[in-house]
């Protein structure tokens, strides 16, 4: 992409290195070191084994630390906490009420188990972008659900509004932030101001951004269940194993009906209650047929069966859909599923919809807004969250769906997994009334004439559910056939409600409008989806029928040809070592961004890190294990006024640690660190600066029950103090470099928060119990802290500060009280904030 | 060559002889290099600024006065600033333009009927007839500028406002319509007014925030997030004063002032006693000196908060002996922004009390709602305009008061007011506004400016104009585009200027 010289530029720096001399420093001290590596590996400071062994004893080597540190599972907790300021995670929509973001913290959760397991990262950005497509999805090494899948979710972590007067307007805007996060975070480009016109610098065009747009307007949001030990998947093999026999058993069945003697037992039959046979579509002009055919609904989840045909397992009777039903009953009620249309326009007021469900629920999903969800207004009457009835009936969806004529929608039936449902008729209508069905029935009579036509299905179900089988003689296959169908409701029970995450699905395909200046009332040209032109050209081998096309666009955006994707990765690692991208601007290579300051170097490990496999680790590993990784950070007067960015990485940079790093190398100096793994995330604590709406009820605990950062809740509107201070990114985009400030905020809160000084105050307990000796004592302080030994003057300094503080504090020489405040003084030492 | 090789290499190489790196330098390792020039603002950016950018002047190894580089990080001004100031009365909620400062006889005339003129969505799509104020206006002051019977006080200063009257915003929901209005787009996580004007113009005191929130206990709908400093450095992002005794997080020590001094001695020689050895780097200096900072502000924040060396003329001129509660909290932020000025703090935005039922947002019940807002804020309002102009502030200080959008001239169900993008008032006083002066105007019934438009990108076009900036040279680098307040918009509104 990138193109243009700088010789003068180049020239000019190489001046000043020669007039200036710049000379390398020499290695850094082995306790500075070592942080840096624990630091920079796991978030967490080093362990007092890996300092006894590595500072005291020096026998370690430093390729045998970082090594043993890789394996650490706190590696993944420090990565994916990268990976969360590029996806913006947040776990509520913030705006006005802070809605929650339901599983978000699976995402999360994913991060860590992929960096943990240095998933290729070429394999990492095809699962964030095409997770649900991918033909052999990695599995949860012990659980076994789908890993791949979960990455997905990430599309879904950004902020949403609730009543957008405009909900055109909102869907854009929503894609637009999707679009800008997955650019500015795999291919380090800014695409999002190619929204309203062609980029000014980069070779990026407003249909480029629009091309791009259709990939997510092929594509939806949904629940996937997080299978488990495949619980589902392996009982609905066992069902489908079952459901094979039970499909020859109803062919024998059926056969076996044509020849029975119905007249011998006509008198029973005719006392039978009649069948009722479902209406025929409406021939009334008024309602608009949409057809349940597989062009108009895709199906997703373990409640569909293969074959639509399958009985219903819904219940103790035995009952056959009816042909061109759409039922998630076949394996029983307890998987669930989701059936989602194609995409219409709102041409009328209501929809009515012929169905049978328990539990079951409907949404008319409108310009993807999902909000109604918390809020219903303007929305009014969309959802129907808990549909019921045995029977089919009309469910007519009213309310709010006249507001949005004209716009494009599409309806989702789910199934949660505790119960069913079954469709067999959607119509539109400008009519709130259901078409009239015409009764009709097939009575007793009639029925050895229908044996073999298109109602021999339901003649089956009613033989068998009126016990009519032993009168026909066909007992014993009748037996076989309720034998099977209690099999399938015994692996029914037992099963659990299944668990969800958020994840991408394909949608139906569809291409996005150009708008023009980014105004969605003003529509340009169709742009044909596609990867961006400035990378590959146009692109004709994408099949924009069959799907979304963003199992394409991975493989676009991981091949080798494509020159970015390594590169900003290796960027962005580079950066976390270094505190610095070679590109400084880590999410922007274009032409706007900041040059390489290596470009050859940039390109040589790229190479490298490709073709060793995109792993993470072993690159984190061979950053480190340069020379000047390793040096020591001492400022040398006519290094920094010849090169005062330290471009040349003569010294090493002193880094401020990020706010999750301090806090949690807190804990683990107070000995309250829960090393506890996963799950949902704790809630954040409240203080009474965090005001407005949406506030949660409950405040979590000031110490967030002792688990890392990346544990504690992230909620867009009330976001941590501390971590805001200390430039944990606020969640709206994806950001790669985090500022570093420097202000009072940061030390008032060193001083005076409650949080610091009770951990001050249980660091200084612990120590107090461990050793007996003031020096010992105030050489565990350091060691545990600092992960070296004190120093003679500091050793007698803090000796006289014990005594002086005992004086002011009016307490006895070695009250509890003084050491507190040691320890407080420690942890504002800015050797413990910054790494060196 | 084998990575690990490569890179030694590479890195010696940088380090090495003249010889080797012309070489190399020939063959293009660094063709595209481009050194960077340690500006002020890729300071700001990435180190270390205190309050009143004192630790900024320490990294340039400078000694700077407030007056010349500090007060300025961009550089000079643009031009001559009229004020030194912000006070930005926030109405969260919407005030309606028709009930306050745009009073419109078709209401009263066909009030009850159907609404004749187009309609817009509205947010709750319960649209009524068309329904008349239910207040009276009255012509004040030489220049005659009606005012509703809402703002009886505020009305005595008329002659030193600037009425806009043709508002526009371009959401109907409060969240984006408060996110555009406090930074110039609809969606979270933008840098606000206050950070831009604080990260254009620094701070004049060093112990206090460049942008303080005088919280009365609204948060606007939108959260803090309307408040912060989205891409510009955390420096920059409104700090929340709580109303009461701790009105700063972690303000207060928790320990004796001798105990916190002897233990802030012990840390300062520790800290210098290590630099000796790592040398003396920018941030860790910056971070020994922000101590200092933190020390001293734990006393100048209790010192601005505490009002009681104000006389008792004072106190009661704003309200703070009033036995309506609202009206005493916003009394006593309005005395607060009065010090915060005095103090040489940029920006101050007060945000409204709670006055028992809803802010400024009456879908129903308009003249009880809209009453009891008016009634918290008038008489503080007022007050502020008096004192600063007794204390010779006004000139200096520039007062915007405005919702983030105004509300519908008809009827959400039978006696409230829907959210109104598309016409509403606001006003400004102060340094440079053109006293007694109304501008532009909505259509017969107050629903639509038709005449003088003006975005919100025009207010803060206006308002950093006042300042001294041009909105279109103030920008910060990121995400690939220069950034500004205004994005690519705003107009100076001439016309509210003198």
């Amino acid at each position: 992409m990138r193109s243009g010289s700088l010789k003068n530029g180049c020239e000019i720096r190489l001046l000043k290195l020669e007039e200036n001399g710049l000379q390398p420093n020499g290695p850094a001290k082995r306790s500075a070191l070592l942080r840096r590596i624990s630091f920079d590996i796991t978030g967490l400071p080093p362990s007092p084994e890996l300092v006894q062994k590595f500072v005291i004893d020096e026998s370690l080597s430093t390729e045998a630390v970082i090594d043993q540190l890789l394996e650490s599972p706190h590696f993944g907790e420090r990565w994916a906490r990268h990976w969360m300021d590029l996806a913006r995670y947040a776990e509520t929509y913030g705006h006005e009420f802070d809605y929650p973001i339901h599983d978000a913290w699976r995402y999360r959760d994913y991060l860590i188990r992929a960096f943990n397991a240095d998933v290729p990262y070429d394999q990492f950005v095809s699962e964030h972008i095409a997770g649900d497509l991918l033909e052999n999805p990695r599995r949860h090494p012990e659980l076994k659900f789908n890993e791949s899948v979960l990455a997905t979710g990430f599309w879904f972590l950004g902020e949403a509004t609730h009543a957008p007067v405009d909900s055109k307007g909102d869907e854009a805007n929503r894609i637009d932030n999707q679009i800008d996060v997955m650019c500015r975070s795999f291919v380090g480009l800014t695409v999002a101001c190619a929204r309203c016109h062609d980029h000014k610098f980069d070779a990026i065009s407003t249909e480029d951004y629009y091309a791009m747009s259709g990939f997510l307007q092929s594509s939806r949001r949904q629940l996937k269940v997080v299978d488990e030990n495949l619980i589902f998947e392996n009982a609905g093999r066992k069902i489908a194993g079952i459901q094979d026999r039970l499909s020859h058993l109803q062919d024998s069945f059926r056969a076996e009906l044509t020849k029975a003697d119905f007249e011998e037992s006509i008198e029973q039959i005719s006392s039978t209650e009649a069948i009722q046979l479902p209406a025929p579509p409406t021939k009334d002009k008024e309602y608009v047929q949409f057809p349940l055919d597989d062009s108009n609904w895709k199906t997703d989840g373990y409640a569909f069966g293969k074959d639509n045909l399958a009985p219903m397992i819904a219940g103790e009777a035995f009952e056959v859909s009816r042909p061109g039903t759409l039922s998630s009953a076949s394996n029983g009620l307890k998987f669930s599923g989701v059936a989602h249309s194609s995409t219409f326009e709102i041409k009328h007021k209501f929809i009515h919809i012929r169905m049978k469900s328990q539990k079951a629920r409907v949404d008319v999903v409108v310009d993807g807004v999902r909000m109604n969800e918390f809020n219903a207004l303007l929305f009014r009457g969309l959802i129907h969250k808990d549909v019921n009835h045995d029977d089919y009936k009309w469910l007519t969806i009213s309310g709010e769906l006249y507001l949005h004529l004209g716009q494009r929608a599409w309806l989702e039936f789910r199934d949660q997994g505790e119960g069913y449902f079954a469709i067999d008729q959607v119509v539109f209508s400008s009519n709130s009334k259901p078409p009239k069905e015409p009764s009709t029935a097939l009575t007793p009579e009639k029925i050895a004439d229908s044996l073999t036509g298109i109602h021999a299905n339901e003649i089956m179900s009613w033989v068998l559910k009126n016990k009519l089988d032993e009168t026909l003689r066909l007992r014993e296959i009748g037996d076989k056939i309720r034998g099977c169908h209690q099999e399938i409701l015994e692996v029914n029970n037992g099963l659990p409600v299944p668990q969800t995450a958020l994840a991408m699905v394909e949608g139906f395909p569809e291409d996005e409008f150009v708008f023009i200046r980014g105004n969605h009332k003003m529509k340009g040209k169709i742009a044909p989806r596609q990867f961006l032109a400035g990378i590959i050209g146009k692109d004709d081998s994408i099949d924009r029928t069959s799907g979304s096309g963003r199992l394409h666009l991975a493989k676009q955006i991981v091949d080798p040809s494509n020159p970015l994707t390594s590169r900003v990765i290796v960027n962005r690692v580079w950066h976390h070592l270094f505190g610095r991208g070679i590109v400084r601007s880590v999410d922007n290579f274009g032409l706007l961004g900041e040059k390489p300051s290596h470009p050859k170097l940039l390109d040589h490990l790229a190479d490298e890190f490709t073709k060793d496999g995109w792993s993470i680790k072993r690159l984190v590993r061979k950053l480190m294990l340069t020379k000047a990784y390793g040096r020591s950070s001492s400022l040398v007067e006519s290094a920094s006024t010849a090169d005062p960015d330290n471009i040349w990485l003569s010294r090493a940079n002193v880094r401020r640690l990020q706010g999750e790093a301090i806090r949690d190398s807190m804990l683990v100096a107070s000995n309250s660190l829960d090393r506890k793994m996963f799950g949902r995330s704790v809630p954040i604590h409240i203080t009474p600066f965090m005001t407005g709406r949406g506030r949660p009820k409950d405040s979590g605990p000031v110490d967030g029950k002792g688990r890392r950062s990346i544990y504690i809740e992230t909620r867009r509107n009330f976001l941590s103090p501390m971590m805001l201070a200390f430039d944990t990114p606020a969640p709206f985009n994806a950001i790669g470099m985090r500022t570093v400030s420097n202000v009072p905020a940061q030390a008032l809160i060193m001083m005076n928060d409650p949080l610091v000084l009770e951990q001050a105050k249980r660091f200084a307990d612990q120590v107090l119990k461990e050793e007996s000796e003031t020096e010992s004592r105030i050489r565990a302080i350091w060691m545990k802290a600092l992960s070296r030994n004190p120093k003679d003057s500091e050793l007698k300094n803090s000796i006289a500060f014990l005594q002086r503080q005992a004086k002011q504090l009016e307490v006895e020489a070695d009250s509890p009280k003084v050491w507190h405040d040691l320890c407080h003084v420690v942890f504002n030492l800015k050797e413990y904030i910054y790494l060196n | 060559m084998t990575s690990a090789n490569f890179l030694e290499t590479f890195c010696e190489f940088r380090l090495g002889t003249n010889e080797h790196m012309k070489r190399k330098s020939n063959n293009s390792h660094c063709r595209n290099f481009r050194p960077r020039p340690l500006s002020r603002r890729a300071m700001l950016q990435q180190a270390a600024c205190g309050f009143g950018g004192v630790a900024l002047s320490a990294l340039l190894g400078q000694e700077v006065t407030a007056k010349d580089v500090d007060a300025y990080p961009l550089g000079k001004p643009h031009f001559a600033p009229k004020v030194k100031s912000v006070i930005f009365l926030y109405m969260d909620g919407g005030p309606s333009q028709v009930d306050t400062w745009d009073p419109k006889e078709l209401l009263t005339l066909q009030n009850g009927k159907p609404f004749s003129a187009k309609r817009e969505p509205t947010q709750f799509n319960n649209a009524g007839n068309t329904l008349a104020s239910p207040w009276k206006f009255r012509n004040y002051g030489e220049s005659g500028t009606p005012v509703s019977d809402l703002f009886p006080n505020i009305a005595k200063h008329v002659d030193e406002l600037a009425v806009i009257r043709s508002m526009t915003s371009n959401f109907s929901e409060h969240t984006n319509a408060n996110y555009f209005l406090h930074t110039g787009s609809g969606l979270q996580g933008r840098p606000s007014m206050g950070a831009w004007v604080s990260y254009g113009l620094g701070s004049e005191n060093q112990n206090l925030p460049g942008y303080v929130v005088l919280n009365g206990g609204l948060v606007p709908p939108g959260g803090l997030d309307n408040f912060n400093s989205g891409f510009l450095p955390a420096a920059f992002q409104g700090s929340t004063f709580k109303a009461g005794k701790n009105a700063v997080a972690n303000i207060s020590s928790r320990e004796s002032a001798k105990a916190q001094r002897a233990k802030l001695n012990f840390l300062a020689s520790l800290d210098q006693a290590s630099m000796k050895q790592t040398g003396a780097h920018d941030q860790l200096e910056s971070a020994i000196r922000n101590y200092e900072l933190a020390f001293r502000m734990q006393s100048a924040v209790p010192e601005l908060t505490d009002v009681s060396d104000e006389t008792a003329a004072i106190k009661e001129a704003y309200g703070l002996n009033s036995k309506y509660g609202p009206e005493k909290i916003y009394g006593r932020q309005c005395l607060l922004a009065r010090r915060l000025v005095e103090r040489g703090v940029r920006f101050i935005e007060l945000t409204c009390p709670q006055v028992g039922g809803d802010r400024w947002d009456q879908h129903n019940n308009l003249k009880d709602g809209h009453e009891n807002n008016a009634r918290a804020v008038d008489r503080p309002i007022a007050a502020l305009l008096a004192d600063l102009k007794q204390r010779g502030l006004f000139d200096e200080t520039l007062v915007i008061w405005t919702g983030e959008f105004g509300r519908t001239p008809f009827a959400q169900g039978k006696n409230g007011r829907d959210h109104n993008p598309f016409g509403f008032s606001s006003w400004l006083a102060g340094g440079g506004i053109k006293g007694g002066s109304i501008y532009g105007a909505t259509d017969e019934f107050g629903y639509r400016a038709v005449e003088n438009k003006v975005e919100i990108h025009d207010l803060h076009a206006t308002m950093l104009h006042l300042l001294g900036v041009d909105h279109e040279k103030m920008t910060f680098r990121w995400s690939g585009r220069d950034m500004r307040l205004t994005d690519v918009h705003g107009h100076v509104v001439e016309g509210v200027l003198a």
